[in-house]
Protein backbone atom coordinates (compact mmCIF):
# COMPACT_ATOMS: atom_id res chain seq x y z
CA UNK A 1 0.00 0.00 0.00
CA UNK A 2 1.29 3.87 -0.45
CA UNK A 3 1.84 5.61 2.55
CA UNK A 4 1.36 9.22 3.10
CA UNK A 5 5.34 9.71 3.95
CA UNK A 6 5.67 8.47 0.00
CA UNK A 7 3.16 11.07 -1.31
CA UNK A 8 4.46 13.79 1.01
CA UNK A 9 8.09 13.41 -0.28
CA UNK A 10 6.84 14.39 -3.59
CA UNK A 11 7.49 18.34 -2.49
CA UNK A 12 4.33 19.61 -5.03
CA UNK A 13 1.72 17.49 -2.73
CA UNK A 14 3.75 19.00 0.47
CA UNK A 15 3.58 21.98 -0.21
CA UNK A 16 -0.33 21.67 -0.96
CA UNK A 17 -1.22 20.20 2.20
CA UNK A 18 1.26 22.86 4.02
CA UNK A 19 -0.84 25.66 1.58
CA UNK A 20 -4.31 24.09 2.69
CA UNK A 21 -3.61 23.74 5.97
CA UNK A 22 -3.04 27.81 6.25
CA UNK A 23 -5.99 28.47 3.88
CA UNK A 24 -8.13 26.82 6.26
CA UNK A 25 -6.86 28.18 9.37
CA UNK A 26 -6.76 31.73 8.11
CA UNK A 27 -10.51 30.87 6.56
CA UNK A 28 -11.62 29.75 10.26
CA UNK A 29 -10.01 32.78 12.18
CA UNK A 30 -11.46 34.96 9.73
CA UNK A 31 -14.80 33.91 8.40
CA UNK A 32 -16.72 35.16 12.37
CA UNK A 33 -15.18 38.20 12.33
CA UNK A 34 -14.86 39.40 8.25
CA UNK A 35 -15.60 42.74 9.48
CA UNK A 36 -12.84 42.91 10.69
CA UNK A 37 -10.42 41.55 8.41
CA UNK A 38 -12.01 43.91 5.63
CA UNK A 39 -11.46 47.24 8.48
CA UNK A 40 -7.79 46.27 8.41
CA UNK A 41 -6.68 44.73 5.00
CA UNK A 42 -8.93 47.03 2.88
CA UNK A 43 -7.94 50.52 4.68
CA UNK A 44 -6.13 53.09 2.52
CA UNK A 45 -4.60 54.46 5.82
CA UNK A 46 -2.90 51.12 6.68
CA UNK A 47 0.89 50.12 5.59
CA UNK A 48 1.63 46.68 3.76
CA UNK A 49 3.65 46.09 6.48
CA UNK A 50 1.13 46.35 9.19
CA UNK A 51 -1.49 44.53 7.34
CA UNK A 52 1.05 41.72 7.06
CA UNK A 53 1.84 41.88 10.31
CA UNK A 54 -2.01 41.94 11.34
CA UNK A 55 -2.88 38.85 8.91
CA UNK A 56 0.27 36.56 10.08
CA UNK A 57 -0.45 36.97 14.28
CA UNK A 58 -4.15 36.50 13.77
CA UNK A 59 -3.87 33.05 14.69
CA UNK A 60 -3.45 34.76 18.25
CA UNK A 61 -7.42 35.28 17.75
CA UNK A 62 -7.88 31.53 17.79
CA UNK A 63 -5.28 31.03 21.04
CA UNK A 64 -7.40 33.56 22.81
CA UNK A 65 -10.66 31.92 22.42
CA UNK A 66 -9.98 28.35 22.80
CA UNK A 67 -8.29 26.22 25.69
CA UNK A 68 -5.56 23.89 25.26
CA UNK A 69 -7.48 21.10 24.48
CA UNK A 70 -9.90 22.89 21.72
CA UNK A 71 -6.76 24.06 19.85
CA UNK A 72 -5.21 20.52 19.77
CA UNK A 73 -8.39 19.38 18.17
CA UNK A 74 -8.16 22.11 15.69
CA UNK A 75 -4.93 22.07 14.40
CA UNK A 76 -5.50 18.44 14.27
CA UNK A 77 -8.69 18.57 11.88
CA UNK A 78 -7.10 21.12 9.98
CA UNK A 79 -4.27 18.60 9.29
CA UNK A 80 -6.35 15.94 8.52
CA UNK A 81 -8.41 18.16 6.42
CA UNK A 82 -5.67 19.28 4.38
CA UNK A 83 -4.16 15.59 3.65
CA UNK A 84 -7.58 14.35 3.31
CA UNK A 85 -7.57 17.13 0.23
CA UNK A 86 -3.93 16.90 -1.11
CA UNK A 87 -4.30 12.69 -1.32
CA UNK A 88 -8.16 13.34 -3.19
CA UNK A 89 -5.71 15.36 -5.37
CA UNK A 90 -3.14 13.06 -6.00
CA UNK A 91 -5.61 10.31 -6.64
CA UNK A 92 -7.68 12.48 -9.38
CA UNK A 93 -4.48 13.24 -10.94
CA UNK A 94 -3.12 9.59 -11.15
CA UNK A 95 -6.57 8.02 -12.16
CA UNK A 96 -8.12 10.98 -14.68
CA UNK A 97 -10.99 9.53 -12.55
CA UNK A 98 -12.80 10.80 -9.24
CA UNK A 99 -12.67 7.65 -6.43
CA UNK A 100 -15.99 6.63 -6.90
CA UNK A 101 -18.14 5.79 -4.12
CA UNK A 102 -15.89 6.68 -1.76
CA UNK A 103 -15.91 10.16 -2.94
CA UNK A 104 -18.76 10.96 -0.56
CA UNK A 105 -16.44 9.96 2.51
CA UNK A 106 -13.87 11.48 1.66
CA UNK A 107 -15.82 14.70 1.17
CA UNK A 108 -17.83 14.41 4.17
CA UNK A 109 -15.24 13.39 6.63
CA UNK A 110 -14.32 17.68 6.14
CA UNK A 111 -17.40 18.97 7.13
CA UNK A 112 -18.21 17.47 10.85
CA UNK A 113 -14.57 18.12 11.95
CA UNK A 114 -14.90 21.60 10.46
CA UNK A 115 -18.04 21.99 12.47
CA UNK A 116 -16.52 20.96 15.99
CA UNK A 117 -14.15 24.13 15.46
CA UNK A 118 -14.60 26.84 17.62
CA UNK A 119 -14.09 28.44 21.17
CA UNK A 120 -14.14 26.24 23.79
CA UNK A 121 -16.66 28.89 25.43
CA UNK A 122 -18.81 30.17 23.16
CA UNK A 123 -19.38 27.01 20.87
CA UNK A 124 -18.94 25.83 17.44
CA UNK A 125 -18.00 28.67 15.06
CA UNK A 126 -19.45 26.82 11.88
CA UNK A 127 -22.96 26.32 13.35
CA UNK A 128 -23.40 29.71 14.76
CA UNK A 129 -22.49 31.11 11.56
CA UNK A 130 -25.44 28.64 10.57
CA UNK A 131 -27.58 30.53 12.97
CA UNK A 132 -27.39 26.85 15.02
CA UNK A 133 -25.68 27.93 17.79
CA UNK A 134 -27.96 27.00 20.02
CA UNK A 135 -28.27 22.97 18.74
CA UNK A 136 -24.30 23.24 19.64
CA UNK A 137 -25.15 24.34 23.38
CA UNK A 138 -27.19 21.39 24.34
CA UNK A 139 -23.94 19.32 23.76
CA UNK A 140 -21.78 18.96 26.91
CA UNK A 141 -19.20 20.22 25.17
CA UNK A 142 -20.72 22.80 22.81
CA UNK A 143 -20.35 20.83 19.47
CA UNK A 144 -16.49 19.71 19.81
CA UNK A 145 -18.10 16.11 19.46
CA UNK A 146 -18.08 16.98 15.97
CA UNK A 147 -14.43 17.53 15.67
CA UNK A 148 -14.36 14.05 17.48
CA UNK A 149 -16.57 12.72 14.03
CA UNK A 150 -14.81 14.46 12.07
CA UNK A 151 -11.34 13.15 13.64
CA UNK A 152 -12.96 9.64 12.94
CA UNK A 153 -14.29 10.16 9.18
CA UNK A 154 -11.05 12.04 7.94
CA UNK A 155 -8.95 8.81 9.25
CA UNK A 156 -11.05 6.64 8.14
CA UNK A 157 -11.52 9.00 4.19
CA UNK A 158 -7.39 9.04 4.27
CA UNK A 159 -7.21 4.85 5.02
CA UNK A 160 -9.28 4.30 2.28
CA UNK A 161 -8.11 6.77 -0.26
CA UNK A 162 -4.66 5.24 0.41
CA UNK A 163 -6.14 1.86 -0.80
CA UNK A 164 -7.63 3.37 -3.79
CA UNK A 165 -4.41 5.16 -4.92
CA UNK A 166 -2.41 1.72 -4.63
CA UNK A 167 -5.33 0.27 -6.55
CA UNK A 168 -4.96 3.07 -8.86
CA UNK A 169 -2.90 1.16 -11.60
CA UNK A 170 -4.76 -2.49 -11.21
CA UNK A 171 -7.72 -4.07 -12.02
CA UNK A 172 -8.82 -6.70 -9.15
CA UNK A 173 -9.88 -10.08 -9.90
CA UNK A 174 -13.21 -10.68 -8.77
CA UNK B 1 -16.62 -5.50 6.54
CA UNK B 2 -15.68 -3.22 4.48
CA UNK B 3 -19.50 -2.51 3.49
CA UNK B 4 -19.95 -1.78 6.86
CA UNK B 5 -17.45 0.62 7.52
CA UNK B 6 -19.53 3.99 6.41
CA UNK B 7 -22.78 2.80 8.13
CA UNK B 8 -20.99 1.79 11.39
CA UNK B 9 -19.42 5.28 11.14
CA UNK B 10 -22.66 7.34 10.73
CA UNK B 11 -24.30 5.15 13.48
CA UNK B 12 -21.44 5.89 16.21
CA UNK B 13 -21.70 9.64 15.13
CA UNK B 14 -25.19 9.59 15.50
CA UNK B 15 -24.50 7.73 18.92
CA UNK B 16 -22.28 10.35 20.48
CA UNK B 17 -24.63 12.98 19.63
CA UNK B 18 -28.04 11.65 20.51
CA UNK B 19 -26.23 10.43 24.02
CA UNK B 20 -24.87 13.74 24.58
CA UNK B 21 -28.46 15.17 24.25
CA UNK B 22 -29.89 12.33 26.64
CA UNK B 23 -26.72 13.13 28.98
CA UNK B 24 -27.66 16.87 28.81
CA UNK B 25 -31.65 16.63 29.55
CA UNK B 26 -31.97 13.93 31.63
CA UNK B 27 -30.72 15.57 35.41
CA UNK B 28 -31.57 18.49 37.15
CA UNK B 29 -29.11 21.06 35.95
CA UNK B 30 -26.91 23.88 37.32
CA UNK B 31 -29.79 26.36 37.13
CA UNK B 32 -31.17 26.06 40.44
CA UNK B 33 -28.89 28.11 42.28
CA UNK B 34 -28.91 29.29 46.16
CA UNK B 35 -27.25 32.27 47.89
CA UNK B 36 -28.21 33.65 51.11
CA UNK B 37 -31.58 35.08 51.62
CA UNK B 38 -32.90 34.64 48.11
CA UNK B 39 -36.13 33.99 46.88
CA UNK B 40 -34.57 32.24 43.51
CA UNK B 41 -37.48 33.58 41.40
CA UNK B 42 -34.70 35.01 38.99
CA UNK B 43 -36.84 35.97 35.71
CA UNK B 44 -35.19 33.97 32.51
CA UNK B 45 -33.02 35.76 30.30
CA UNK B 46 -33.58 34.84 26.86
CA UNK B 47 -30.57 33.98 25.05
CA UNK B 48 -29.75 32.60 21.78
CA UNK B 49 -29.79 28.69 22.59
CA UNK B 50 -32.70 28.40 24.86
CA UNK B 51 -35.06 27.22 21.95
CA UNK B 52 -36.08 30.51 20.42
CA UNK B 53 -35.57 30.85 16.93
CA UNK B 54 -32.43 32.89 16.19
CA UNK B 55 -32.52 36.40 15.63
CA UNK B 56 -30.80 38.33 12.57
CA UNK B 57 -28.33 40.66 14.39
CA UNK B 58 -26.62 43.90 13.32
CA UNK B 59 -24.08 45.90 14.37
CA UNK B 60 -26.27 48.91 13.18
CA UNK B 61 -28.69 47.90 15.49
CA UNK B 62 -26.77 48.97 18.82
CA UNK B 63 -28.09 51.02 21.09
CA UNK B 64 -25.86 54.17 21.31
CA UNK B 65 -24.21 54.86 24.10
CA UNK B 66 -25.07 57.05 26.63
CA UNK B 67 -24.29 58.25 30.32
CA UNK B 68 -26.64 55.54 31.30
CA UNK B 69 -23.89 53.01 30.34
CA UNK B 70 -20.93 52.09 32.54
CA UNK B 71 -18.24 54.24 30.79
CA UNK B 72 -14.64 54.01 31.21
CA UNK B 73 -12.93 57.46 29.43
CA UNK B 74 -15.03 60.43 28.66
CA UNK B 75 -18.43 59.73 26.80
CA UNK B 76 -16.70 62.10 24.04
CA UNK B 77 -13.89 59.87 22.74
CA UNK B 78 -13.44 59.41 19.46
CA UNK B 79 -13.14 56.01 19.76
CA UNK B 80 -15.79 53.54 21.27
CA UNK B 81 -15.32 50.24 22.36
CA UNK B 82 -18.66 48.93 23.42
CA UNK B 83 -18.02 45.48 25.26
CA UNK B 84 -20.76 42.96 25.85
CA UNK B 85 -19.41 40.63 28.61
CA UNK B 86 -20.42 37.38 30.20
CA UNK B 87 -18.26 37.11 34.11
CA UNK B 88 -18.76 33.08 33.74
CA UNK B 89 -16.83 33.37 30.37
CA UNK B 90 -12.71 32.59 30.39
CA UNK B 91 -12.43 34.70 27.29
CA UNK B 92 -14.31 37.69 28.87
CA UNK B 93 -12.05 37.58 31.51
CA UNK B 94 -9.09 37.08 29.37
CA UNK B 95 -10.20 40.30 27.24
CA UNK B 96 -10.89 42.29 30.53
CA UNK B 97 -7.45 42.62 30.88
CA UNK B 98 -6.32 43.10 27.41
CA UNK B 99 -8.98 45.89 27.61
CA UNK B 100 -7.67 47.42 30.45
CA UNK B 101 -4.35 47.74 28.91
CA UNK B 102 -5.61 49.44 25.78
CA UNK B 103 -7.56 52.23 28.45
CA UNK B 104 -3.88 52.13 29.75
CA UNK B 105 -2.73 53.52 26.10
CA UNK B 106 -5.58 55.07 25.02
CA UNK B 107 -8.05 56.76 27.88
CA UNK B 108 -5.49 59.54 28.19
CA UNK B 109 -6.77 62.72 25.39
CA UNK B 110 -9.96 61.14 25.21
CA UNK B 111 -8.47 58.58 22.10
CA UNK B 112 -10.99 56.00 23.35
CA UNK B 113 -14.04 54.65 26.06
CA UNK B 114 -14.54 51.55 27.04
CA UNK B 115 -18.22 50.67 27.33
CA UNK B 116 -19.36 47.34 29.34
CA UNK B 117 -22.60 45.94 28.94
CA UNK B 118 -23.63 43.01 30.42
CA UNK B 119 -24.05 39.53 27.74
CA UNK B 120 -24.29 36.44 30.24
CA UNK B 121 -25.13 33.17 28.70
CA UNK B 122 -27.36 31.28 31.09
CA UNK B 123 -27.50 28.15 29.27
CA UNK B 124 -24.02 27.88 29.46
CA UNK B 125 -22.84 29.91 32.48
CA UNK B 126 -26.37 29.80 34.57
CA UNK B 127 -24.76 31.75 37.52
CA UNK B 128 -23.64 34.62 35.51
CA UNK B 129 -27.17 36.80 35.09
CA UNK B 130 -26.95 36.80 38.88
CA UNK B 131 -22.83 38.12 39.24
CA UNK B 132 -24.34 40.90 36.37
CA UNK B 133 -26.75 42.12 38.61
CA UNK B 134 -24.25 41.74 41.81
CA UNK B 135 -22.14 44.03 39.69
CA UNK B 136 -25.32 46.38 38.55
CA UNK B 137 -26.11 46.50 42.50
CA UNK B 138 -22.19 47.85 43.12
CA UNK B 139 -23.02 49.93 40.97
CA UNK B 140 -26.00 51.95 42.45
CA UNK B 141 -24.80 51.30 46.30
CA UNK B 142 -21.41 52.76 45.20
CA UNK B 143 -21.46 54.60 42.06
CA UNK B 144 -19.71 54.09 39.11
CA UNK B 145 -16.09 53.26 40.16
CA UNK B 146 -17.39 49.98 42.49
CA UNK B 147 -18.74 48.98 39.27
CA UNK B 148 -15.85 48.62 37.67
CA UNK B 149 -13.76 47.50 40.81
CA UNK B 150 -16.18 44.70 41.31
CA UNK B 151 -16.21 43.33 38.18
CA UNK B 152 -12.62 43.81 38.28
CA UNK B 153 -12.79 41.78 41.32
CA UNK B 154 -14.82 38.89 40.09
CA UNK B 155 -13.48 38.55 37.51
CA UNK B 156 -9.83 38.06 39.44
CA UNK B 157 -11.48 35.36 41.73
CA UNK B 158 -13.68 33.47 38.96
CA UNK B 159 -12.20 30.10 37.69
CA UNK B 160 -15.02 30.69 34.97
CA UNK B 161 -17.03 28.37 33.40
CA UNK B 162 -20.26 28.60 36.47
CA UNK B 163 -17.41 28.04 38.83
CA UNK B 164 -17.61 30.91 41.38
CA UNK B 165 -19.39 30.10 44.41
CA UNK B 166 -22.51 32.68 44.70
CA UNK B 167 -21.78 33.09 48.12
CA UNK B 168 -18.74 34.71 46.93
CA UNK B 169 -21.06 37.99 45.56
CA UNK B 170 -21.04 39.64 48.97
CA UNK B 171 -17.86 39.09 49.89
CA UNK B 172 -16.74 40.79 46.80
CA UNK B 173 -18.86 43.59 47.82
CA UNK B 174 -17.42 44.12 51.01
CA UNK B 175 -13.85 43.50 49.51
CA UNK B 176 -14.31 46.86 47.84
CA UNK B 177 -15.81 48.73 50.49
CA UNK B 178 -19.92 48.06 49.75
CA UNK B 179 -22.03 46.83 52.81
CA UNK B 180 -22.83 43.19 53.17
CA UNK B 181 -26.30 43.94 54.28
CA UNK B 182 -27.65 46.59 51.83
CA UNK B 183 -26.03 44.55 48.82
CA UNK B 184 -27.41 41.26 49.84
CA UNK B 185 -30.84 43.63 49.83
CA UNK B 186 -30.32 44.60 46.25
CA UNK B 187 -29.56 41.31 45.19
CA UNK B 188 -32.30 39.07 46.46
CA UNK B 189 -34.33 41.67 45.40
CA UNK B 190 -33.95 40.99 41.64
CA UNK B 191 -34.07 44.99 40.64
CA UNK B 192 -31.68 45.00 38.12
CA UNK B 193 -32.66 41.56 36.22
CA UNK B 194 -34.72 43.72 33.62
CA UNK B 195 -31.36 45.83 32.97
CA UNK B 196 -29.08 42.65 32.41
CA UNK B 197 -31.80 41.67 30.19
CA UNK B 198 -32.01 44.71 27.81
CA UNK B 199 -28.42 44.42 27.73
CA UNK B 200 -28.55 40.59 26.41
CA UNK B 201 -31.16 41.65 24.00
CA UNK B 202 -29.44 44.38 22.70
CA UNK B 203 -26.09 42.45 22.26
CA UNK B 204 -28.40 39.46 20.41
CA UNK B 205 -30.01 42.24 18.40
CA UNK B 206 -26.65 43.69 17.41
CA UNK B 207 -25.38 40.66 16.09
CA UNK B 208 -23.92 39.11 19.20
CA UNK B 209 -23.41 35.28 18.60
CA UNK B 210 -21.21 34.22 21.86
CA UNK B 211 -19.15 36.18 23.97
CA UNK B 212 -17.00 38.48 24.27
CA UNK B 213 -18.65 40.36 21.59
CA UNK B 214 -17.72 43.68 21.05
CA UNK B 215 -18.21 46.24 18.68
CA UNK B 216 -15.79 49.30 17.59
CA UNK B 217 -17.42 52.88 16.74
CA UNK B 218 -14.46 54.82 15.13
CA UNK B 219 -13.99 58.12 14.68
CA UNK B 220 -16.33 58.36 11.82
CA UNK B 221 -19.46 56.39 13.14
CA UNK B 222 -18.97 53.41 11.72
CA UNK B 223 -19.25 50.39 13.47
CA UNK B 224 -16.93 46.83 13.27
CA UNK B 225 -17.90 43.78 15.33
CA UNK B 226 -15.49 41.70 16.93
CA UNK B 227 -16.20 38.53 18.21
CA UNK B 228 -14.30 36.94 20.66
CA UNK B 229 -11.30 38.14 22.65
CA UNK B 230 -8.43 39.67 20.74
CA UNK B 231 -5.00 40.25 21.70
CA UNK B 232 -3.40 43.51 22.72
CA UNK B 233 -1.51 43.92 19.09
CA UNK B 234 -4.37 42.92 17.28
CA UNK B 235 -6.97 45.35 19.15
CA UNK B 236 -4.14 48.25 18.51
CA UNK B 237 -3.85 47.70 15.12
CA UNK B 238 -7.94 48.28 14.96
CA UNK B 239 -7.85 51.25 17.10
CA UNK B 240 -5.42 53.01 15.34
CA UNK B 241 -7.57 52.52 12.58
CA UNK B 242 -10.70 53.63 14.08
CA UNK B 243 -9.04 56.46 14.92
CA UNK B 244 -7.89 57.68 11.52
Amino acid sequence: MVTLSQILKNKKFLLLSILLFFSFLFLIIWIPNFPVFKLIIFSQKISLFEKFRFLITSPNILVSNSGAASIALTILVLILTSLNITLLVYFIKRSKTLPGRNIGINVLGVFPGLLGVGCSSCGSLILSLLGLSGFAAILPFRGIEFSFVGIFLLIFSIHNLLKSIANVDSCKIS
Amino acid sequence: MNKLNLPLAIIIGALLVSGAIFYTKKGPTDDSVNWPGSNNNIPKIQTPGQGQPQPQGNVENVLPVSSADHIQGSLQAKVKIIEFSDLECPFCKEFHQTLKEIMDVYEKQGQAAWIYRHFPIENLHSKAPKESQAAECASSLGGENKFWAYIDRLLEITPSNNGLSPLELPKIATYIGINENEFNSCLNSNKFASKVNADTTDAVNSGGRGTPYTIIIAKNGAKTPLSGAYPVEQMKIIIDEALR
